[in-house]
């Protein structure tokens, strides 16, 4: 019995359709291992790789996308988009208008899809009279003065938070990332394990990670997230603003009121949206007009925490 | 060769069921940097542990989109945003390249934009990262978020009881 065994065990691997993936790990490893290790060249190694993307065509997805950015991954990312926007503005230090947004912000993110996110959701004011917001990938949400100066009650501030908050969810920051830039990234990522010689891939990634901060931080505050990202974000607010109980409507008003207020040639909302009227006409099927009934505590709490706005 | 048939063909079931079996088994992976366990499915449920970024989890029981499940710290409660079905490799190596080739899924590496990435990145760009810490502890209780939906008549109380 025991000489039939291991040929037992071949049979029984072949029959459960493992042989391909079996070969594939032992050849993607051994290239993996080898290359770092030094024992074999980076031309045996490719060569390797090569032939196990013969034996399964799934190692193609090596190559990656923003979905593959992990939940930490994204969140230093974001610290560092954050930052970058937090080198060009000054922070607003109200502590009792940033309590105020980060209580209604941190509220509404209940309502998203992704209420837990790995560091939290976490929402700062800018010194800015721009009408501008900014979402870093990973939860961290800038306002400017400017754009929370424009908000007449607590819900029209919701849209805007809803707004950026559905930037978050899609993980549209991320994929403003160029796609070569995150597949390099990934496959450093991937096989720096592997390898003894970390420092000069702590370089690389650092340099990978630089990079990809400037993709970010370029549509977040030159070229605007394409338009779609915008329409996507905007509906996705209407619906997490219905969810938590806000109308949806006040999205609508705010942009009427952005459109009367919006400088076309400025450096704001002007240059990175898509026009006001334009937005109000993509939201409109997600609209849920029934108004809500006038509430004391929420009016009395919005007055208090922007009266120095 | 007789005698040993019936073993054969044990070995060869058990062989050939294994594999599919535990694609089955309900294992996640905690994909924030921590959270509770509760002891209902809600937020406002109480907390009865608490569970790391990249620790697995065995789901045992769903209910209301929440996902009741087993840790090594206990039973509980959580919101499945803060799961995900990928495996995260803390720390990643040889083995992960040959699983990403072999289950077409990228295992979540570990090694990559992370603290040490950041304080390397510091180093060189001296942006204000003073002000980003400050932001991050505006950390509002999920009791005291109920509070504020609650105490201004949103009807998005009634979904977090």
């Amino acid at each position: 019995m025991k000489k039939h065994l291991p040929l037992l065990i071949i049979i029984a691997f072949l029959v459960s359709g493992c042989v391909a993936s079996t070969a594939e790990i032992l050849t993607q490893v051994g290239a993996a291992v080898g290359q770092a290790t030094g024992t074999i060249s980076p031309d045996s190694a490719d060569a390797l790789r090569k032939n196990a993307r013969v034996i399964g065509e799934s190692s193609e997805k090596i190559a990656s996308s923003f979905e593959d950015v992990t939940p930490q991954q994204e969140y230093y990312l974001g610290r560092a988009v954050a930052a970058t926007v937090l080198s060009k503005y000054k922070l607003w230090q109200n502590s009792e208008a940033t309590e105020y947004i980060n209580r209604l912000g941190q509220s509404i993110s209940l309502f998203s899809a992704r209420p837990e996110i790995y560091g939290g959701y976490h929402l700062g004011l800018i010194n800015s009279d721009e009408i501008n917001a900014f979402a870093a990938p990973g939860g961290m949400i800038l306002l400017t003065r400017g754009l929370v100066r424009l908000c007449e009650n607590e819900a029209e501030i919701a849209a805007v938070i809803a707004h950026e908050i559905a930037h978050v969810e899609k993980k549209h920051g991320l994929r403003a990332i160029k796609k070569s830039r995150l597949t390099s990234a990934l496959t450093t990522l991937t096989l720096a394990g592997a390898s003894e010689a970390v420092g000069g891939n702590l370089q690389k990634l650092t340099n990978l990670f630089s990079e990809s901060i400037s993709d970010i931080t370029n549509s977040l505050m030159n070229s605007g997230y394409s338009r779609d990202f915008e329409y996507e974000a905007d509906q996705r607010a209407a619906e997490i603003m219905a969810a938590i109980g806000y109308p949806s409507s006040s999205l609508v008003a705010m942009l009427k009121r952005m459109d009367s207020k919006l400088d076309p040639d400025g450096f704001d909302f002007a240059k990175t949206h898509p026009a006001p009227s334009k937005r109000i006409k993509s939201v409109s099927s997600k609209m849920n007009d029934e108004p809500i009934p006038e509430n004391e505590v929420r009016t009395r709490r919005f007055v208090i925490a922007t009266r120095d706005i | 060769m007789k005698k040993t048939m019936p073993f054969f063909l044990i070995l060869l079931t058990v062989l050939t069921i294994f594999p599919a079996w535990t694609c089955f088994a309900e294992t996640m992976s905690v994909q924030v940097k921590k959270t509770p366990l509760r002891n209902s499915p809600s937020f406002l449920g109480k907390m009865t542990g608490e569970v790391l970024y990249g620790q697995e989890v065995k789901v045992i029981e769903k209910n209301n989109s929440w996902l009741k499940v087993k840790a090594k710290t206990g039973d509980g409660w959580i919101h499945p945003s803060a799961l995900t079905s990928k495996k995260i490799v803390l720390q990643a190596g040889a083995e992960d390249v040959g699983r990403t080739a072999a289950t077409g899924e990228m295992a979540l590496a570990g090694k990559g934009f992370n603290p040490e990435v950041e304080k390397e990145f510091r180093k060189d760009s001296k942006l204000n990262y003073k002000d980003v810490d400050k932001i991050e502890r505006y950390e509002i209780s999920n009791q005291d978020r109920f509070s504020f939906i609650r105490d201004g008549e949103l009807s998005g109380a009634g979904e977090i009881k």
